[in-house]
């Protein structure tokens, strides 16, 4: 909650150079917390779907699919967000140039953040629902 | 009860076939467990559809049961498919020339004189249409032709065994059941199944103590016997069917100059139950008979055949179960479970009522094997094991042709490989032993395994909800196989949406219910693991 504090304190005023340092770090830090933000969705969507019967049971492919759209999802989220609202309130020129960078790495880290963690989530509870994210498919 | 006591079954005729199979299932739903079974089928027609049905079952739970180590597999504990049945078959072969019937079996056909001791000591016991019909449908309700034949067929068979000359496997398998019977000695329980009013049962329930005995004295010549505190029970069990009434027409010829007519099987009843009360062999051999009856109409077997003539015997031969015969196999389980009574030096008959109220009979899980912790265990067994049905054919479509326990594997494959040894003709069988004991749709059309053959006979309730009985399609789609029970602590955890299927599955993915950590269950190979966890993990998902 103090990274996302923070970044809505910076964005009040338009930054210079000077602030963009501090700005690169926090916008680190929040695309890890999106990262998390979004792996609890797909934990809590994965465990809704219910377990299915029958010749061709279609749960597993379900969270598998929702896992993967809320993972594109989280750049894309991450990506909108900055572009909106912490890259209207940065000074074009040297500043802007130095944070595009980052503006453009951080989406990836999220992305990043989110496959490693949910790998690591399904092998620790591969006898869960979450269990099925990394599955082979029968 | 004896910890060494070694137990038998000898399941005779078409309705001792059918209690087989009821036995068998009780086998399956691990009412036995921990314990072997040797099972002796003894029939006069090795065609008939009733018992190639019960022998081609018990061979498909054995192929379950099957290890490396035993073609019969291990007794198990606190699982589905927990008791060893070791199959013994024998028919006293009336197919072949020379041996159709009692005339040529005699050889009184041979006799010139018309007024030798034979000749006229068979005329004086038998007619003429009783002396010379085909005697490979069996003994065709005269049961005093066919004590005589029982008892001789066997005393034969046994004077075969011990010439050792020109012997088959199917005679083998009579020699093996006669040396487990001597080698149990004094620990022999052994329980007959068969019905009082028709031929071949009642004509060798009376008989076959004595008969097996004398075989063993004929075959150990002289020094083999079945031991002198091994215990017999049997069911009595009157009249519970009916079938077309035999024309005229069919009983001109000679073959079928005799067929049973079941408007007599209240009177035959009546007279063999007199003759069991009044005669001091069956009174000395017996410590426990069991007296089942049916208060209520007979069902009627030739109901919707179209048949042209009455059934005799034969392929056709392949009636429905009824209530009756699981009301036989819960006697077998008493006698194999109590003690009481069985010091008795002349047989006691047992007995139990029902409730039937306003034209419906209502059995609970309280009305088969005793109430109390026996009641319990019996609602448990039966619950999980239609639980475990409806997993594999309603819940994974087993039913509809689909391999049921293959589907239901995949899910617990998801999260081990424990079980990846369990080939498809494992799963397939399994699936295949559900449909017999459950039911199966073809083209949209229902057909009833056992248990709802058993259901169709009881016009109440039958220990589940009325709601767990439905053979509707769309409705079988939508049942919880956790909510069979109209108890609701009897029901599984289940959600708010979605019911007990998703909750269950948790749970069969839980390690507790690995057998690993059940030490008793006695599973030791792959197959008889996976039996185990479906069963634990059932058990987990009891509501308590």
């Amino acid at each position: 909650m103090n990274n996302v504090f923070t970044i809505l304190l910076i964005v009040q005023k338009k930054m210079n150079l000077r602030d963009i340092d501090g700005l690169v770090t926090n916008t680190y830090m929040f695309a890890v917390i999106t990262a998390i933000v979004m792996l609890g969705l797909a934990i809590l969507v994965a465990s809704m779907i219910q377990y299915q019967s029958g010749a061709s049971p279609k749960d597993r492919m379900k969270r598998k699919m929702w896992f993967w759209i809320l993972g594109i999802l989280t750049p894309i989220i991450f990506y909108v967000y900055n572009l909106t609202m912490v890259m209207p309130n940065i000074k074009a020129g040297p500043a802007m140039n130095k944070f595009f960078t980052h503006s453009a790495l951080s989406p990836v880290v999220a992305f990043a953040i989110f496959v490693i963690l949910g790998v690591v989530v399904s092998k620790i509870f591969k006898r869960k629902k979450v269990g099925n994210w990394f599955n082979k498919v029968n | 009860m004896s910890k060494e006591k070694k137990c038998f079954i000898i399941g005779i005729g078409g309705t001792g076939m059918r209690c087989l199979e009821t036995f068998t299932h009780m086998c399956a739903m691990g009412l036995y467990d921990g314990m072997e079974f040797n099972v002796l089928t003894l029939d006069t027609d090795f065609t008939n559809g009733n018992k190639n049905r019960t022998e081609n079952l018990i061979k498909d739970y054995n192929n379950i049961k099957k290890t490396s180590d035993s073609e019969n597999g291990a007794a198990n504990n606190d699982s589905f498919f927990s008791a060893k049945i070791n199959l013994f078959e024998f028919v006293t072969d009336y197919n072949a020339n020379g041996r159709k019937r009692f005339s040529e079996l005699t050889n009184l056909k041979s006799e010139n004189d018309d007024f030798s001791d034979s000749k006229l000591l068979s005329e004086l016991f038998l007619s003429e249409d009783v002396q010379n019909f085909d005697l490979s449908h069996g003994y065709r309700a005269q049961t005093h032709l066919g004590s005589y034949l029982m008892y001789h067929a066997i005393t034969d068979l046994a004077k075969k065994l011990k010439s050792g000359v020109d012997i088959k496997d199917g005679e083998k398998q009579f020699e093996q059941f006669l040396n487990l019977l001597y080698n149990a000695k004094d620990d022999a329980r052994i329980f007959v199944f068969g019905s009082i009013f028709g031929g071949t049962g009642a004509s060798s329930i009376p008989v076959i103590p004595k008969a097996l005995n004398d075989a063993l004295d004929i075959y150990g010549d002289g020094k083999m016997f079945i031991g002198k505190d091994a215990k017999f029970g049997a069911t009595l069990l009157t009249e519970y069917f009916k079938f077309k009434k035999p024309a005229d027409s069919q009983k001109s010829n000679r073959d079928n100059a005799i067929i049973a007519d079941s408007s007599f099987f209240t009177l035959n009843s009546q007279a063999a139950l007199q003759f069991y009360q009044s005669d001091p062999t069956v009174k000395k051999t017996y410590q426990k008979m069991y007296h089942v009856g049916w208060p209520i109409d007979p069902v009627d077997y030739s109901k919707g055949k179209n048949e042209s003539k009455t059934i005799t015997g034969g392929e056709a031969q392949k009636n429905q179960c009824h209530i009756t015969e699981l009301m036989c196999g819960s006697a077998a389980w008493d006698f194999f479970h109590s003690d009481r009574f069985l010091s008795e030096t002349e047989s006691v008959y047992l007995y139990k009522s029902v409730r039937y109220e306003d034209n419906s009979l209502n059995l609970t899980k309280d009305d088969f094997i005793g109430d109390g912790d026996n009641g319990e265990l019996f609602g448990k067994k039966f619950g999980n094991f239609v639980a475990f049905m409806h997993l594999v054919l309603t819940k994974n479509d087993g039913a509809l042709g689909h391999d049921g326990v293959n589907l239901l594997l995949k899910k617990i494959g998801e999260v081990t490989d424990t079980y990846s040894a369990l080939d498809q003709q494992y799963t397939t069988l399994l699936t295949k032993y559900f449909r017999s004991f459950g039911y199966s749709i073809d083209k949209g059309v229902f057909t009833p395994g056992w248990l709802y053959q058993i259901k169709n006979s009881v016009t109440g309730k039958l220990v589940l909800d009325s709601s767990a009985w439905t053979t509707v399609t769309k409705e079988l789609k939508k049942l919880d196989a956790g909510q069979l029970f109209t108890e609701k602590e009897l029901h599984w955890k289940s959600k708010f949406i979605g019911g007990s299927y998703d909750p269950f599955i948790s749970t069969l993915k839980d390690d507790d219910t690995l057998p690993e950590n059940n030490k008793n269950q006695n599973a030791n190979v792959t197959h008889e693991k996976f039996i185990a966890h479906i069963y634990n993990s059932i058990n987990a998902s009891i509501n308590k």
